[in-house]
């Protein structure tokens, strides 16, 4: 606080905001209580896309490289530290901070090269979807599999060449004995770090970070909005249904499920609601996420989800990451051209689908999706038919169970219903 | 005072850290060569841009 970091840091939104309450008496042997601001939606690495990950990373560095400015330093880089508040990434732990000491190392090197390096390398040179690794691997992927999973052209590269291979082998080759004795106090001599090599270490660091690129792919949905079955009339009267019943909700917070690259999330965000607009595909919420920073908007989380297996509860005991069922609230859930992928595509009865949405939240603005619809037929392709229930009249009948039908939008071409519903 | 890490929060790794002592010098020569050479082209074309602020 004193150095002046607090103050600059939060006014450029790198850390959260805390108070000192007074009315709170510090428990001994507590030395003080702080109130940290609430963030919106507590989300995990494993959640976000590629330049998500990228931005939490660079972000992470430079509080590093203010710290050091301001004589403290980062003792700790972990991904989880790092939250989107106002779709800014945000260190939320304000306690990650300690003196910087003279000729010291980055205490912190080691997990940054875990946490943000190796999974963005991953993601850039292989596949977007291995950001899904670090769900695996709490303490950040290990850098030897990083290294054994990168493909050979990688070692061109001079960052990656020095902070995952070399570090890698470096790593294997001093392993800790496990009492704790981490070797550094028997040559001090050799283990120190001058400052200017710090600063230089981190300037790598982030310029390594900078030159990766998101591996571009074209993956399932990624081109869905252009490649849908609506022609322009009855998109614009889906999107003035949906809007109504939007404005008819008043939700404060929103949950879009399927919400490809979030053209239907920001009906909700325009209208002043906090909207989690969640995907399966790794490049929809990559697009989701720029089309957010180049808008600056504020109100629109994009979050990586597959919702036939929602990021669980893990960690010690398994509650140290909560599952995305808790952590997600909303006053209004959203799922439009969803319903098909989850009772056809996944074989999910109505009444589950219907039971779990009415978890998430009171109000639900869905899209039914016919057997007839060329999205569905896309489906049932090379697969026997054997979804007799899949009707109208039986989704409706499944999800009276749960909610109330309040309104509904019929469109033509393709002939589909989108509909408000109230939980009872 | 040399003892390193015995109040580290997390493991360092001794890995991590002989690599950082063993590139740092190489690292941080090349940075102090790139803002020297920055420093110089900003200094250079001052005269037809308008300066701008420093970032970090």
């Amino acid at each position: 606080m004193s150095s002046g970091l607090y103050d600059l840091l939060t006014s450029q939104g790198l850390l959260v905001r805390h108070t000192e309450p007074t009315a709170i008496t510090p428990p001994s042997p507590a030395y003080k209580v702080i109130m940290p601001e609430l963030v919106p939606m507590v989300s995990y690495p494993y959640e976000w896309s590629y330049s998500q990950l990228q931005d939490a990373a660079l972000a992470t560095l430079r509080i590093q490289r203010l710290a050091l400015n301001h004589g403290m330093s980062l003792r700790d880089a972990s991904a989880f530290n790092i939250q989107f508040i106002e779709s800014q990434p945000c260190l939320i732990d304000t306690l990650s901070f300690e003196p910087y000491r003279v000729d010291e190392p980055w205490t912190a090197y080691r997990q940054f090269c875990q946490h943000f390096l190796a999974p963005l390398a991953l993601m850039s040179s292989r596949d977007l979807g291995l950001g899904r690794l670090s769900q695996l691997y709490l303490d950040g992927l290990p850098l030897t599999l990083a290294a054994n999973l990168l493909p050979r052209r990688s070692r061109l590269k001079t960052g990656l060449f020095i902070h995952i291979y070399i570090h890698a082998r470096f790593q294997r080759r001093n392993q800790s004995t496990g009492s704790g004795e981490t070797g550094a106090t028997t040559k001090p001599a050799s283990r120190r770090v001058s400052r200017a090599a710090l600063d230089g270490i981190i300037d790598s660091l982030e310029r390594t970070i900078k030159s990766l690129k998101p591996k571009a792919v074209e993956t399932e949905w990624g081109q869905y909005y252009t490649d849908t079955n609506y022609g322009d009339a009855a998109f614009k009267r889906k999107q003035a249904g949906v809007a109504k019943f939007l404005s008819q909700i008043k939700p404060e917070r929103v949950l879009d499920l399927g919400a490809n690259n979030g053209l239907f999330s920001r009906l909700a965000s325009d209208q002043g609601a906090f909207v989690v607009s969640s995907d399966i595909d790794p490049l929809a919420i990559e697009y989701n996420y720029l089309r957010v920073k180049a808008e600056a908007e504020t109100g629109l989380l994009p979050l990586l989800i597959d919702l036939t297996n929602p990021s669980p509860s893990i960690g010690w005991s398994n509650s140290e990451r909560k599952s995305f069922t808790e952590r997600v609230s909303a006053d209004a859930v959203m799922a439009l051209a969803l319903i098909h992928h989850l009772a056809i595509g996944n074989n999910l009865p109505f009444e589950l689908i219907a039971g779990y949405f009415a978890e998430l939240g009171p109000h639900l603005i869905i899209e039914f999706v016919p057997k007839a619809d060329t999205q569905v037929q896309r489906l049932l392709v090379g697969r026997e038919d054997i979804f007799i229930d899949y009707t109208q009249a039986k989704f409706e009948q499944a999800f009276k169970a749960n909610y109330q039908i309040i309104d509904s939008l019929k469109l033509k071409a393709p002939e589909r219903t989108i509909y408000y519903m109230k939980r009872l | 005072m040399s003892h390193f890490y015995h109040l580290a929060y997390i493991d360092p790794g001794t890995g991590s850290v002989i690599l950082q002592a063993t590139i740092g010098a190489v690292a941080g020569f090349s940075y102090a060569v790139r803002n020297r050479i920055r420093g110089f082209i900003a200094k250079f074309s001052k005269g037809s841009k308008a300066e701008k602020p420093s970032k970090g």
